[in-house]
């Protein structure tokens, strides 16, 4: 039988009154000439009369093969089913949810049925968002906070209708939820139609093509830095911030050229989870590999003796020295950092939902992986909403590209490494995920010898 | 070279091709003989209705009686009526000598996804979405009945009580007495329910699972049995005449349950292998242990449960099968597939 290619099915979601349906009607103005298939909840309205349009009641099934999570669209499975019979097939389909529609069930109907899989591909999911109205969902609404987390695509709609200064912080706030997506930001949902259509967000081989910025962590501190010590007398100065403390961090950077902050940045995120000495005033700091807990509250010049000895050393800060007026002090001056680092702020994040990117070298022991994994989605897959990766697995010569939804994935050798270097990507998109245990996790199916390298 | 792995060597023929034809424009839904074994009807997914004659190939009738896709078609256990049904919301009910249409149910916006008729031809049971509706010839509806609370996977009536049926849905059978708008017993299983067949003594009443499963129960007690491990959702099931074999697809094996005796608890299952592509129908000849099956590899197997062995193949180019029926008497099997292309098969030569 030949093999005919998969028909892209995009799925729209968003809240009553986000601009979804105005988003479809424009995506069917736009598209002269396509064949294209629409399937809509009950409350939808579409003026456009040469598209199919088929109603859709949401019926939730759960399924039975072992995955708690595991529901399914049933009603798309008969009319998605139904509709690729015909000879004169669609090239494009689209799925508008209910306003309160959880994502979760459109996506895994691509996972779990098999005449579905055979003939049509989730290409993505695109959510739309009123600026003006979503503040009071974002904090009440798992429905709405699942629809951001699952999005390929997230058009921040009706820009107009607030200011630049709470649109920067709704963009902000979203992008820590979900560091995947792209987002837009549309008046009247316009936007270009290959923004939205033709993404291949579930596509394997599309999966992370292009070197994504979400895949740095939303690190426990704001700022690194690289400083050379000597034998000379030195202290840390500090003046009253916007905080009545602050975590630091000295780490040892080693001779080495090679050792990169981020490199070191990975170590500092783990350190900064366990226990943190607090320090007041005039106390010294004598550790490496200790998060110290400065004390601020006072007023004045607070100052901290560092004792170490001669070295390179990176220390991390939670917030940005210029806050605190931070300096390190000589008898002679002041210090200056060799190479600095500014990380994202992680203190403004939604606490719930949270995007945690893992890249990192080395390859990963297949077995130790797939353990892991299996594991971890055992136990946490009700939790983990979306995931990608590109693998570099020890002993193969391809990459490994995989991604999944909740419980459900799916992945495969794609191309060789080549001259490319073999690294590791991947990000979990889902609600309380523990960053620390999960890149923990990761890092312990990492070949030992491999890390010893590193190291 | 592999080594002959079998004593006996059972020769395996090519099915006989009586006729092969496109009779409709695109993939076919459905297929109905009708009971004097003369005519056959299809129905497609452009709302075609083709109506061929057996033995020669030639048109009797053909149009398009849906807006949309076709469903459903089915004559009447007497043979007088025919029944088509669509994606319009539509059921049209003809009359078998001329074709003409004598009337319409009408379900609104809903497919209607199946119909079945009553034994004595004289009432239709016909489901879309959640709602279920029984009418008279002339259209009319018989009675209401309660909604159901999803969409209606099946609907069958009992083989050997006039008036009782059963339907399908997610979490479970519902059994109904045409007579009364509420159902009477509903058969819990948490999980979607798809296709559902009785056996011919109505004593067991088998379901195929959207995760891989199909679900017996046994009547009237309700004791159920579930076999599950199936690669695909389970659509395909077919009892043999004796009520004893049950055949279901999901996957590229036909599995045949064994329910003589103790019934087939803890017992392995006969397979056969020999698609290359998922099982796409399946059905038991209306006599005897001969068993045809049709794949997504565009092939036809007619099956000796006897023997357990393949007995004909037919293999189509370039098309999936989409549903097989045998004649009332058995002589003949006509398959059906997405191109248009209808095939009856001789399988008395």
């Amino acid at each position: 039988m030949s093999s005919n290619p998969k028909v892209p099915v995009t799925v729209l979601t968003g809240f009553l009154g986000s601009g979804k349906t105005t988003l479809l009607n424009r995506i069917l103005t736009e598209n002269h000439g396509k064949r294209i298939a629409v399937i809509e909840n009950e409350f939808g309205e579409i003026g456009i009369d040469d598209a199919l349009v088929v109603k859709s009641d949401e019926e939730i099934f759960e399924m039975n093969n072992g995955c708690i999570c595991c529901t399914v669209r049933g009603d798309l499975i008969r009319i998605l089913g139904n509709l690729m019979r015909r000879r004169d097939k669609f090239d494009y389909i689209l799925v508008e949810t209910t306003g309160l529609a959880d994502p979760a069930p459109v996506a895994q109907t691509f996972f779990v049925d098999d005449e579905i899989q055979a003939q049509l591909e989730l290409d993505g999911i695109v959510t739309v968002i009123d600026c003006k109205h979503i503040v009071m969902h974002l904090d009440s609404s798992s429905e709405c906070k699942e629809q951001i987390a699952f999005a390929d695509v997230i058009l921040l709609n009706k820009t107009d209708l607030v200011s630049e200064k709470e649109l920067c912080e709704l963009e902000e706030r979203i992008r820590s939820m979900n560091a995947m997506a792209k987002i837009h930001r549309t008046r009247n949902a316009v936007i270009d139609m290959e923004k939205v259509l033709n993404l291949s967000g579930f596509n394997l081989d599309k999966a992370l093509s292009t070197k994504p910025s979400f895949l740095e962590p939303d690190y426990p501190f704001e700022w690194g830095g690289v400083y050379e010590f000597g034998l000379e007398r030195l202290t840390l100065r500090l003046e009253n911030g916007p905080d009545p403390a602050m975590d630091v961090l000295f780490l040892e950077a080693d001779y080495s050229e090679r050792v990169t902050i981020d490199k070191l940045a990975e170590k500092a995120f783990r350190l900064f989870s366990v226990d943190k000495i607090p320090l007041s005033s005039g106390a010294v700091i004598d550790k490496t590999n200790q998060v110290y807990a400065l004390s601020l509250a006072s007023e004045g010049t607070k100052s901290f003796e560092i004792s170490l000895k001669p070295g390179l050393y990176t220390l991390f800060t939670q917030h940005r020295p210029e806050e605190f007026a931070l300096s390190l002090c000589t008898t002679g001056g002041t210090k200056e950092a060799r190479n600095c680092v500014f990380y994202q702020a992680s203190h403004i994040h939604d606490s719930e939902i949270s995007s945690v990117g893992i890249d990192t070298e080395g390859d990963l022991d297949q077995t130790k992986f797939n353990d892991w994994l299996s594991k971890l989605l055992r136990e946490k897959g009700t939790d983990i909403f979306r995931m990608k990766g590109i693998l570099s697995i020890a002993g193969q010569s391809e990459r490994f590209i995989f991604q999944g939804v909740h419980m459900l994935f799916d992945g495969r050798p794609d191309r060789l490494w080549g001259e490319e270097k073999r690294s590791n990507q991947m990000i979990f998109i889902g609600r309380n995920l523990n960053r620390a245990e999960l890149v923990e996790g990761f890092n312990s199916c990492l070949n030992k010898n491999r890390q010893l390298n590193l190291r | 070279m592999p080594q002959q792995e079998s004593a006996i060597e059972f020769e395996i023929k090519p099915l006989a091709v009586q006729w092969s034809n496109l009779v409709c424009l695109d993939y076919i839904h459905d297929l109905s003989w009708s009971p004097n074994g003369y005519h056959i009807a299809c129905a497609d997914a452009s709302g075609y209705v083709s109506i061929r004659s057996v033995i020669t190939g030639h048109p009797i009738e053909h149009w398009t009686a849906h807006k949309l896709g076709a469903l459903r078609v089915r004559f009447s256990p007497n043979g007088k009526y025919l029944v088509s049904s669509g994606q319009d919301g539509k059921a049209h009910i003809y009359d078998s000598a001329n074709y003409a249409k004598l009337a319409t149910i009408d379900h609104g916006e809903n497919w209607v996804e199946h119909v079945a008729w009553h034994k004595l031809s004289d009432r239709i049971l016909t489901a879309a979405g959640k709602q279920l509706k029984l009418s008279e010839l002339d259209g009319n509806p018989v009675r209401q009945f309660e909604a159901h609370t999803s969409t209606i996977a099946d609907a069958a009536w009992n083989p050997t009580a006039p008036d009782l049926f059963a339907t399908s849905s997610y979490n479970g059978i519902r059994l109904w007495n045409a007579n009364q708008s509420k159902y009477k017993r509903l058969l819990e299983w948490k999980g979607s329910l798809l296709n559902i067949a009785y056996s011919p003594n109505a004593k067991l009443l088998a379901a195929g699972c959207q995760d891989g499963a199909a679900h017996v129960w046994l009547l009237p007690a309700g004791k159920d049995l579930f076999m599950n491990g199936y690669p695909t959702k389970v659509r395909e099931l077919s009892w043999d005449s004796s009520s004893k074999y049950l055949a279901t697809g999901g996957g590229l094996e036909v599995v045949v349950w064994d329910f003589s005796g103790k019934g087939p608890a803890g017992k392995k299952p006969i397979l056969f292998p020999g698609h290359d592509a998922f099982i796409s129908a399946l059905t038991f000849a209306p006599k005897g242990l001969q068993l045809a099956s049709g794949g997504n590899d565009g092939r036809v197997m007619v099956w000796d449960l006897n023997a357990r062995q393949v007995v004909s193949i037919y293999e189509d180019d370039d098309s999936r099968v989409t549903a097989l029926a045998w004649s009332p008497d058995g002589s003949r099997l006509a398959a059906s597939f997405a191109s248009g292309r209808l095939s009856i098969f001789n399988l008395r030569k």
